[in-house]
């Protein structure tokens, strides 16, 4: 019973309590690129989450066959492939989100959530928590693309989904649809996110040193600890 | 062993993944690229069903034509879509047209392009491209976009190819129409347009032996940002024998209306502008066109030595009694005429090339007229022997006798001699003297 008590706390962890997005702020720049409008964000927000998926699964499949020297280019080329596979069936099946979300979509790629994951997650645990991590996470960063694709669109064009909301003689907002409009939508979604958790998000531990950009210089990584 | 976990491991390891990864991609790819392309090419039919309404899908087909990208034929037999592109104001244009089985067009669409934005672009929309429906290939009453001309001009162009690759593909004739340039919609019968320096005009062409093709520009209308260019042509006597509007940026049906036939008519046949009615509404671009054809009347005085109406001496005019050509040894044209006197054409080597005198040798043997072309001497030296000037001073004069010289242009004055002795000699000949 503990056993799917952990794995559901797996899967939601994924979503409030260490969102991709608003807690850990990984994957901003595909964020603000494609939180126009709330379909495109829904439509990345999938396609991410099939490679983190798939990439995780494998991972955590491999990661006793991975030497440690190797395992960045490893895991690049794992994730690489699934995005390219991702395009090709993205291009043939749904190409008016393929057109739309244009290079965006191979630079999922380097989408740091994904190797985040990798890193953080993956690599030490099961294929089945991996799994769940995986979604939990996609779920996670679709939700918080959706969020920002509200209050994006609806400001910024006046329409949610394509549909009008806002009475067309309102001059919509439209710095809300660029870089500008886009970054204080962010800050303010994850004021938001920090004042629910109340601040006690994310604990500095448990990102572990792997997943700090700064490891390779840092005289604790070696103790294991901050 | 470590050596094998340090080195060798990590290299297989990567290498492997890179394997299974690499099927994997092929795999994917070899299942999803016929849908890819499919799709593309219903995407690509779409927007060719877009200028030729009618059609369902299409077959790529060959043709040779210059400027012509690709064709491509209706399967049903709606007709032919074909894209052709030429180089537009800010580089090269395409333009992709729909033409119906019948010869004329279904729609026209404009393509990639770098023309200005809000101006050459505007060839891209319905206020121009609606013009070329139903239209055929001569492309009669297209207008250009007021400010855009040579984004205009390109389109047309493209429009124009499109219609060759039709004519070679469906095997019909097509008059490319509109491709008369103005020169030969003035003289429709000369085939030979020489280019000749003119001070003063912006060109000027020599129209085979019926006369001088002057372009000169004026200021039209204020608002336009160019002058107006106008093609004048003159006819050896110093007559207007036509006249048309060339590129301008008058305001499209008003200023432009000088351009066409009910205006340009009233100049045929004059030798001044007088009397002539301007545009109503288009008073500015009337009077710029008025300008130009002075201005190409007073250049064309240099050319043709007959002056302006305004100081024509009888003694100049040719006989008006019509004759009868015959062929004399030693001219290039010869007329005899009821009253027993000659108009013979001869030519002397001149400064620059030949000088071409034609002399008419009354029945007494004396000079009763004289022209000359001296287009090839120096300008404004040797071309002077073609002025009243002198030509005059040989009115009057019989065989050997010869007036003094143009002063500088010693040469020049030898070869018009030459060429009336010529004459002279020829004129006795045939006398039997």
């Amino acid at each position: 019973m503990s056993n799917k008590n952990n794995k559901l706390k797996i899967l939601l962890n994924g979503i409030i309590k260490e969102n991709p997005v608003l807690v850990l702020v990984l994957g901003t720049c595909p964020t603000l690129a494609t939180s126009t409008s709330v379909l495109n964000g829904v439509g990345m927000g999938i396609a991410a989450t099939f490679v983190l998926v798939c990439s995780n699964i494998v991972i955590s499949a491999l990661k006793k066959a991975i030497p440690d020297k190797v395992r960045i280019p490893c895991y690049i080329v794992l994730i690489a492939g699934f995005v390219t596979v991702v395009q090709l069936l993205m291009e043939a099946f749904t190409k008016s989100l393929y057109d739309t979300l244009g290079i965006f979509i191979p630079l999922i790629v380097v989408n740091c959530i994904i190797l985040g994951r990798a890193e953080m997650f993956a690599n030490k645990n099961s294929v089945v928590d991996s799994a769940l991590d995986g979604i939990g996470m996609g779920i996670g960063f679709t939700l918080a693309l959706a969020a920002m694709g509200t209050i994006r669109e609806i400001f910024g064009a006046g329409t949610w989904c394509g549909i009008q909301i806002l009475p067309s003689a309102i001059d919509p907002i439209s710095i809300m649809t660029m870089a500008p409009g886009g970054f204080f939508a962010f800050g303010c979604i994850i004021a938001l996110v920090n004042k629910l958790t109340k601040g006690k998000a994310i604990k500095k531990k448990s990102m572990a040193c792997a997943g700090c950009p700064s490891a390779a210089a840092c005289q604790s990584a070696e103790k294991e600890g901050c | 062993m470590k050596f094998v976990k340090e080195f060798v491991a990590p290299a297989a390891i990567l290498t492997g993944i890179c394997i299974v990864i690499s099927a994997a991609l092929v795999l994917t790819y070899n299942t999803t690229e016929p849908i890819i392309e499919a799709a593309k090419a219903a995407e690509a039919d779409a927007a060719r069903i877009e200028v030729l309404a009618d059609a369902d899908k299409f077959d790529k087909v060959e043709t040779t034509v210059e400027g012509v990208v690709d064709a491509y034929k209706a399967a049903n037999g709606a007709g032919y879509v074909i894209t052709a592109e030429a180089k537009g104001y800010g580089g090269p244009m395409q333009v992709m047209v729909g033409i119906k089985s019948d010869g004329t067009i279904d729609s026209v669409k404009l393509m990639s392009n770098s023309e200005t934005a809000g101006l050459g672009t505007k060839t891209g929309e319905p206020a121009y491209t609606d013009q070329y429906k139903g239209k055929d290939s001569s492309l009669n009453g297209v207008e250009a976009v007021s400010g855009a001309t040579i984004s205009s001009t390109a389109f047309k162009t493209n429009v124009q190819n499109a219609f060759k690759a039709y004519g070679e593909l469906a095997g019909v004739e097509v008059s490319t129409g509109d491709t008369t340039t103005p020169e030969q919609a003035i003289f429709p019968n000369v085939e030979n347009f020489e280019e000749i320096t003119l001070e003063g005009a912006v060109k000027a062409m020599k129209a085979g032996d019926e006369g001088y093709l002057i372009v000169t520009e004026a200021q039209g209308y204020m608002g336009a940002t160019t002058k107006m260019q106008v093609y004048t042509g003159i006819g050896l006597d110093g007559k207007i024998v036509g006249v048309a509007l060339g590129e301008n940026t008058e305001t499209a049906g008003l200023g432009t209306q000088t351009g066409e036939a009910a205006y340009t008519d009233q100049y045929k046949g004059k030798d001044s502008t007088d009397g002539i009615t301007a545009v109503s509404g288009a008073t500015q671009s009337s009077d710029g066109f008025k300008k130009a054809v002075d201005q190409a009347l007073q250049l064309a005085a240099n050319l043709t030595a007959s002056a302006p109406a305004e100081d024509s001496s009888a003694a100049s005019e040719a006989p008006a009694v019509s004759g009868t050509e015959v062929e004399l040894a030693g001219t290039e044209k010869a007329v005899s005429y009821e009253d027993g006197s000659m108009a013979i054409t001869t030519t002397g080597a001149g400064y620059m090339g030949d000088v071409t005198v034609t002399v008419t040798i009354g029945a007494d043997g004396k000079i009763t007229a004289i022209t000359v072309d001296a287009g090839n001497e120096t300008r404004g030296v040797g071309t002077k022997t073609s002025e009243a000037a002198y030509t005059d001073t040989w009115i009057g004069l019989g065989a050997g006798e010869t007036p003094d010289a143009v002063s500088g242009a010693t040469v020049s004055s030898n070869a018009v001699n030459e060429a009336v002795q010529k004459a002279f000699t020829a004129f006795n000949a045939s006398k039997g003297a």
